[in-house]
């Protein structure tokens, strides 16, 4: 008698899935789940790294905790409870004036699953080193690795790479508008090379610094310490296959002719292009006294954008913000010849101000539900 | 409508589910600065302004490790471990170190090339005892037939009695081009280190091709 006088939401709330969705015991073992995953993470981070822990115990997937109970992995479980929080916004929290904190900081603790999505999927930590003078337009991932194909045409390098994550064996991809197709014979994430003495005078593959042999080898606990390897069959039109292995240390691409142009192609760290341009004008470092140690350093970078150009320093605690993107001062090198090279940590997070956000939500949710419910109790205080 | 409701919903979260799980299958296409190292030095703006594009090839020696050389200018980049560590699988730190960088032309000259090594560990000549140690340095040749001389600097003294660095290096001028070749580090390590700089040197496969 009474379904029909019922909302959508209130119908809707009261369905079985809905409830079972939102049953406490679900929420309690995501949380125990978490709790826990973040306490065995930490501890496999110790021996394993900072990096293959997070893949592990915060990523999407199956973990063994303790090498023995299988849990799902930490982003799994963030998605379980924020799909109760939606149903809960969205069904179950009461339309009344009474509420409106908790609505408040609902929706403040989902806009920070939401940033840490966000942050999870687009945000993007590279580096940038430069030497005094020195120019560019694209960052350098620490740990993600691309078979990149270029031409330079006057001062720009025209490229188009593929992800490692694309690089499987068996996969054949082409090289648009590049007459190329690969095919991955195999990808070692972190491998060896060898010269042709190891192998006995005999080469599987053309390399351009004299490598003769690949072998792959066990991922190293400091992601940035693995060194990937490649072998690959190129074909191109009009030319017989050809068997390439490539190095991730080398540093001299190998060049490929395509008619009457030179095309370069590297295994290297991914470049990630920027939207302006930045050149080192100075760099400078204080030492201890009597040491050689750095006390502190600061670099001078000049900031160019459509044909204008501003100085900025950059130093600890004051890095360079500019259309997303952030530099960091990182660290400095010195090679042999004294020329020093300031390294800028560069992040783009388009989700960074959404926990700042979230924080002042979930604050100000709390604290209107507190006063409502002391004005509350207050009248019926005086009431009495 | 409840039932349009909890469908919204739940194609919500898979959409959230899918998306999280998206993968690439095209390639990045971007451009990029043709990245050039810029320095007032004579020998970089030589480098700048290379019109040729030369590969390196080599054979290395048994205990050679390949190291990073993508910043910079080098061609190549080797440490030349101790064989005792390397089989104990250590890294050696004080492993001598050899790069092999080539600029555009002359570079600047033999002389002068030498004269910058000899900055690098503090030893100074006169111009008599420089032409000397040239005209004494032995000539060899690179698999590809180019010429090229050993520059032996571990035999010089700087004064210095707490001078401890020294260099052992090849510098072959090419077709528009000069490249170098040097073994740096402790003395007593760049003197054993010579005969395999030699073979190395001697293993080089040089291609220009110009721009």
């Amino acid at each position: 008698m009474n379904a029909p006088s019922l909302s959508w939401r209130q119908r809707c709330a009261r369905h079985p899935v809905t409830r079972w969705l939102l049953h406490p015991g679900i929420t309690l073992v995501s949380l125990i789940l978490l709790f826990l995953l973040i306490f065995f993470g930490t501890l496999y981070q110790t021996d394993h790294g900072l990096y293959e822990a997070q893949r592990k115990f915060f990523g999407y997937g199956i973990v063994l905790l303790g090498g023995y109970v299988p849990v799902p992995s930490a982003s799994l479980v963030l998605w379980v409870l924020s799909i109760q929080l939606v149903i809960t916004v969205a069904l179950v929290l009461p339309w009344r004036w009474r509420k409106f904190g908790l609505w408040i900081s609902h929706l403040g603790i989902l806009s920070l699953l939401i940033g840490g999505f966000v942050t999870q999927i687009l945000a993007q930590e590279s580096q940038a080193t430069l030497a005094e003078g020195e120019t560019a337009n694209y960052s350098t991932s620490y740990h993600d690795w691309e078979l990149a194909f270029w031409v330079t045409n006057a001062d720009t390098n025209h490229v188009v790479a593929w992800g490692s994550e694309d690089l499987q064996p068996g996969r054949s991809l082409k090289v648009p508008p590049y007459p190329f197709e690969i095919t991955v014979d195999a990808y070692f994430p972190n491998s060896a090379a060898f010269n042709s003495s190891a192998t006995g005078g005999k080469s599987a593959a053309i390399n351009p610094s004299g490598i003769a042999m690949l072998e792959s080898r066990p991922l190293d606990k400091e992601v940035e310490k693995n060194t990937p390897g490649i072998l690959f069959t190129l074909k191109q039109p009009g030319h017989k296959d050809k068997k390439i292995q490539l190095y991730g240390l080398e540093s001299q691409p190998l060049l490929l002719k395509d008619g009457g142009q030179m095309v370069r192609c590297q295994l290297r760290l991914k470049h990630y292009p920027l939207p302006f341009w930045v050149k080192l004008t100075e760099f400078t470092r204080t030492l201890h006294p009597g040491t050689d140690m750095a006390a502190s350093y600061e670099s001078t970078v000049d900031l160019i954008e459509n044909n204008e150009s501003r100085p900025v320093r950059i130093y600890m605690n004051n890095p360079l913000r500019h259309d997303g993107y952030t530099f960091f001062q990182a660290s400095f090198s010195q090679e042999q010849n004294g020329t020093e090279r300031s390294t800028f940590a560069v992040v783009t997070n388009p989700g960074r101000l959404l926990p700042y956000i979230s924080s002042i939500t979930v604050f100000a949710g709390l604290l209107i539900h507190f006063l409502l419910i002391f004005v509350g109790y207050a009248r019926r205080e005086g009431a009495v | 409508m409840y039932r349009i409701g909890l469908i919204s919903l739940f194609a919500f979260g898979l959409a959230c589910l899918g998306l999280s799980s998206c993968q690439r299958s095209e390639p990045r296409v971007y451009d990029e600065i043709a990245f050039k190292p810029i320095s007032k030095s004579p020998l970089m703006d030589a480098l700048n302004a290379s019109p040729v594009d030369v590969q390196v090839g080599w054979t290395l020696p048994g205990n050679w490790l390949m190291k990073d050389s993508s910043s910079g200018m080098r061609a190549g980049s080797f440490a030349i471990q101790d064989s005792n560590l390397m089989n104990t699988g250590e890294v050696d730190p004080n492993a001598v170190d050899v790069s092999v960088t080539h600029f555009a032309g002359d570079a600047g000259g033999l002389e002068r090339n030498v004269q910058r090594w000899m900055g690098q560990i503090g030893v100074r000549l006169d111009s008599i005892e420089l032409s000397a140690l040239l005209s004494n340095a032995t000539t060899f040749k690179t698999l590809t037939g180019e010429e090229g001389r050993f520059i032996d600097l571990t035999t010089l003294l700087s004064g210095d009695l707490t001078q401890d660095k020294s260099i052992f290096g090849a510098i072959v001028p090419g077709d528009g081009y000069t490249l170098f070749v040097k073994a740096m580090g402790e003395k007593g390590k760049v003197v054993s280190a010579r005969d395999e700089v030699r073979v190395f040197s001697r293993s080089l496969v040089l291609k220009a091709e110009s721009k």
